[in-house]
């Protein structure tokens, strides 16, 4: 939503590191009635990298993460999903490593993370961010144990019919959703592989992002997990 | 399969019956004295905080190990510019403010 700015940025990088590797691309721009004129930037992109390559199926209006996944998947055509951020904090250099890291182990799903892994990290966080992540997923591992390091992350290679499955199955918002992305592939018995990422935040939204009530979302969301899984 | 609570409710269940049989005495050292009656008595308190610092000391850890990568976010931002650059070669116009 709004990234009329940086998703000529993203196709671009796309472009670069999925030719380098040979990898045959499809990008499915799902945006949600943008105003700043995301659109626009979609079409032009379109023209330059080929409307077979490049794939705008935009929506009147803000609809949700999960219903955009839904949607963005029927109009896909390949057999593997890559999800990620739109705003560049999601660095598609690693898209090879997922591909590779999902052909080497035969995993269903390869996720980034920004915890573990020689490589991974963060940037642009302070020290409260810092502190609410680490404490928010240890929490998660605590209860859930889920066998993946990063749980609320959002870059992740998914076979298509396993991400199918997982977006149909699952009802959380947010950063639960991600969460419970990963606790349901885990228990329908799907293997997880990790990649190390780094994670650029240049939004640096500060406390708008993580304040009082979405933490109090996290922690209900988490319990409803902890008890229905 | 149960789900994580039910797994913890069977683990709590397990360690509450393992505390009232060293309550009882039925599980207890040849000569209980006032040491072992103490500790028995307050165990779960003593886990529960053990476990607390546990988990600090863990987060703890965890921030201060974060790994911060600066030179990821310079190697974006140089290669914004190359892709501005390319991308206006090719055609694309983007907005007067970017």
């Amino acid at each position: 939503y709004n990234e009329r700015d940086n998703l000529p940025l993203l196709v671009w990088m796309i472009d670069k590191y999925l030719g380098a590797a040979n990898i045959q691309y499809e990008i499915v721009i799902v945006d949600d009635g943008s105003p700043d004129g995301t659109q626009e930037a979609a079409k032009q992109l379109a023209k330059i990298y080929s409307e077979d390559r490049i794939v705008l199926r935009p929506r009147p209006r803000k609809l949700g993460l999960g219903t955009a996944y839904l949607h963005g998947l029927k109009h896909a055509k390949g057999d593997h999903v890559i999800l990620m951020d739109a705003d560049l904090s999601h660095h598609p250099k690693f898209i090879p490593q997922m591909v590779a890291k999902m052909r080497s182990g035969s995993f269903d799903i390869v996720t980034g993370s920004r915890y573990e892994g020689e490589g991974c990290g963060v940037y642009g966080w302070d020290l409260r961010r810092k502190v609410i992540s680490r404490g928010a997923n240890f929490l998660a591992q605590l209860l859930l144990r889920p066998g993946v390091s990063d749980l609320t992350g959002s870059f992740r290679l998914y076979k298509r019919e396993v991400l199918q499955r997982l977006v149909d199955s699952c009802t959380s918002k947010g950063y639960v959703f991600q969460m419970e992305m990963m606790v349901r592939a885990r228990h329908l018995g799907y293997s997880i592989g990790e990649v190390p990422i780094t994670f650029v935040d240049r939004m640096f939204y500060g406390d708008s992002k993580l304040g009082g009530s979405e933490i109090v979302q996290y922690l209900k969301g988490l319990l409803t997990l902890f008890a229905t899984t | 399969a149960l789900t994580k609570l039910h797994q913890w409710l069977l683990a709590g269940l397990a360690l509450l019956t393992a505390w009232l049989l060293m309550l009882s005495g039925a599980v207890a050292p040849a000569n209980p004295g006032l040491v072992w009656r103490h500790a028995a008595a307050f165990l779960p308190v003593y886990c529960a905080l053990a476990l607390g610092l546990a988990s600090l000391i863990t987060v703890v850890y965890r921030v201060l190990t974060f790994v911060d990568c600066p030179q990821a976010h310079a190697e974006l931002v140089k290669e914004i510019e190359t892709a501005k650059a390319d991308l206006a070669k090719r055609g694309f116009t983007f907005t007067a403010a970017s």
